[in-house]
């Protein structure tokens, strides 16, 4: 089977008057199913690794194939194509629009997804009921608690069904109790197969993921789990 | 498009009051603008109709042309306000006689003083009685003179507003005296307004009784009318045959043309400045936009970063900040335009004029304020598209 993410000698260099390598080259391989959590020190190359592999920067140099399909050397436009179809975000800072609710920050994926009008409010009320939040539908953000913003955040990404969901620091902005209300969430959507990558510098929550993946100063390092 | 024009209403509605404020500027200038022209337009009507009111009533008979002097002179009898007035549609009619006399020169002293400012040269007019209201004119002072005057030929006269004030003779209690040649005449009213003939303003005015045997006037020159409105025809067909029944072609019935210079030449000056005011506040409007959809996008580049990673092009971000800027200038045109006609209808008001306003007006004014609201909004939408999708994870909020 065809990895989902295979990632062959990507490095990272940003260009300066001395030029800073955030990520040495690397390979990584990650299939669909998997939970990877990453882990390391900020400013260590994990988020660089997130960008690179969400579409949002390219690598300097290597290959990076999402789903047997070569995509480090596309053009903008098509690297926004294939992330509004194939990946959903989650950000430590939920990034909901604070004036529209639950179901419309929902609704603004799927517009850029290119879902038809008519079906988007259907498909962001399933993603809200995916996320237990089928009563909040019409809720403001500003009424919600953090746990709630993060899974309006989830449902938004899920809406799309995307191939790889992308959590950066999902539970930075979490205290503990609401983590786990948003944990819980990542392992129910992994059992139903959806593939998770997160980074995260908390040690607590990567050990939730199945699977681990060290990165020191731009390198990375598998990091076995007992099972 | 639509979706994009729904993302820009509900960006603009999560900000109300903020709109408000930014879109004050477009508010003010096309309200500027929109009652700047439609109170033009309001006066130049108003000058119009006013004019074509009085147009529209008014009938001046005179002796035709080819008729010759001997003619002309018996054509208009001596009781022509009494005959024209059987008509139907006649409000009112008067004799008006401008005398030729060259040389007569009207003083407001006895005395010949070769320095003296005192002389000039008015036209002399003789009028019956009736004329006062044929021509819709009113009294500053005194009083106008009565068919007992002219029948007994007394030696009085009506100044003209702006001659008494040339003559110094602003007070007629006193009975003062000019003198026509070297006739004395009494005094005893002044002209203060005169629709029909402003000219009668600058003359001397005598009965027509007077007239006769003071200076020869062997028959009036000429009849003004006053009609009912839309009667001036019919009675302009009518008076010549009612003043001459044996030759009703000695006479012709005129009524008097537009003077389109009234029309084309209304307050142009003050109209100009007050555009040019409007389209200063329109600028300034338009950097009032420019600077708060800046500082818009620049709060809002966890959500542009976000619209980014969720797959928006760099194009669909600049429209949607593009029509939001237009859409802040669109209300600003709608509530600048709905103020202007406010203005204009109550400057109306109180004016009691008509308001009259181009149909354009109000729908190019709301879509001259969207226009200023999209130029305003290239520079900050252009920034827009320069966030980097990588933002959202950097920004908070």
């Amino acid at each position: 089977m065809t990895p989902l993410v295979e990632l062959r000698g990507v490095s990272r260099v940003f260009p300066a008057v001395r030029p800073v390598t955030a990520l040495r080259p690397t390979d990584l391989t990650i299939r669909a199913g998997e939970w990877v959590a990453i882990t390391g020190r900020s400013g260590s190359g994990k988020s660089t690794l997130l960008q690179i592999l969400g579409l949002l920067d390219r690598p300097t140099s290597g290959s990076y194939r999402l789903d047997g399909e070569d995509v480090s050397g596309l053009s903008d436009r098509a690297r926004t194509r294939l992330r509004s179809s194939r990946i959903g975000f989650v950000f430590q800072s939920f990034h909901l629009m604070a004036h529209r609710s639950a179901l419309e920050n929902v609704t603004v994926a799927l517009l850029y997804h290119g879902c038809p009008r008519r079906q988007r409010v259907a498909r962001a009320a399933e993603a809200l009921d995916r996320v237990g939040l089928a009563d909040r539908a019409g809720a403001m953000p500003t009424t919600m608690s953090g746990g709630e913003r993060q899974r309006v955040a989830v449902a938004r990404a899920l809406s799309i069904h995307p191939q790889l969901l992308l959590a950066d620091e999902p539970t930075g902005n979490l205290d503990s109790a609401t983590a786990e209300e948003v944990l819980s969430l990542f392992v129910r959507l992994n059992d139903e197969g959806q593939t998770v990558l997160m980074v995260t510098h908390d040690g607590q929550v990567a050990a939730r993921a199945r699977r681990r993946v060290e990165i020191t100063d731009g390198t990375v390092r598998e990091v076995t789990v007992d099972a | 498009m639509r979706d994009l024009i729904g993302e820009a209403l509900a960006g603009i509605r999560a900000r109300v009051h903020r709109t408000l404020l930014t879109a004050l500027g477009v508010v003010v200038g096309i309200a500027a603008l929109v009652a700047t022209l439609g109170l033009a337009t309001t006066a130049g009507a108003r000058i119009v109709s006013h004019f074509d009111e009085l147009a529209a009533t008014s009938v001046t008979v005179l002796p035709a042309n080819d008729g010759g002097p001997e003619r002309a002179q018996s054509a208009i009898p001596w009781d022509a306000p009494e005959r024209v007035e059987r008509l139907n549609g006649v409000v009112a009619a008067g004799t008006m006689s401008t005398l030729d006399l060259p040389g007569t020169p009207v003083r407001a002293t006895a005395v010949v003083d070769p320095l003296a400012s005192d002389v000039t040269q008015p036209p002399l007019v003789a009028a019956s009685p009736e004329l006062l209201g044929a021509v819709r004119g009113s009294l500053l002072a005194g009083r106008w003179y009565d068919q007992g005057h002219s029948d007994r030929r007394d030696g009085v006269v009506v100044l003209g507003g702006r001659l008494a004030a040339r003559l110094h003779l602003a007070d007629v209690s006193q009975s003062p005296a000019v003198f026509v040649g070297d006739r004395a005449f009494t005094v005893i009213g002044v002209l203060g307004t005169v629709e029909r003939v402003p000219s009668l303003l600058d003359a001397v005015i005598l009965p027509d009784g007077t007239a006769r045997t003071r200076f020869g006037l062997a028959a009036p020159l000429s009849v003004v009318v006053e009609t009912d409105v839309g009667a001036a025809a019919l009675v302009a067909g009518q008076a010549p045959l009612a003043l001459a029944p044996q030759q009703p072609d000695a006479l012709v019935a005129q009524r008097p043309a537009e003077p389109e210079a009234t029309r084309a030449k209304v307050a142009a000056d003050t109209q100009a400045l007050f555009l040019a005011l409007a389209a200063v506040t329109l600028a300034i409007g338009a950097v009032g936009i420019a600077n708060t959809m800046l500082v818009s996008v620049l709060q809002r580049v966890g959500e542009i970063g976000l619209r980014r990673s969720l797959g928006a092009t760099r194009g669909s971000i600049a429209l949607l900040f593009m029509l939001e800027s237009a859409l802040v200038g669109l209300f600003g045109g709608v509530l600048g335009a709905a103020l202007g006609v406010l203005a204009v209808v109550g400057v109306g008001y109180l004016r009691q004029w008509t308001p009259v306003m181009e149909p354009w007006l109000t729908p190019g004014g709301a879509l001259l304020g969207a226009v200023v609201g999209l130029l305003a909004g290239i520079y900050p939408a252009w920034r827009a598209s320069r966030v980097e999708p990588v933002a959202a994870l950097r920004a908070d909020g």
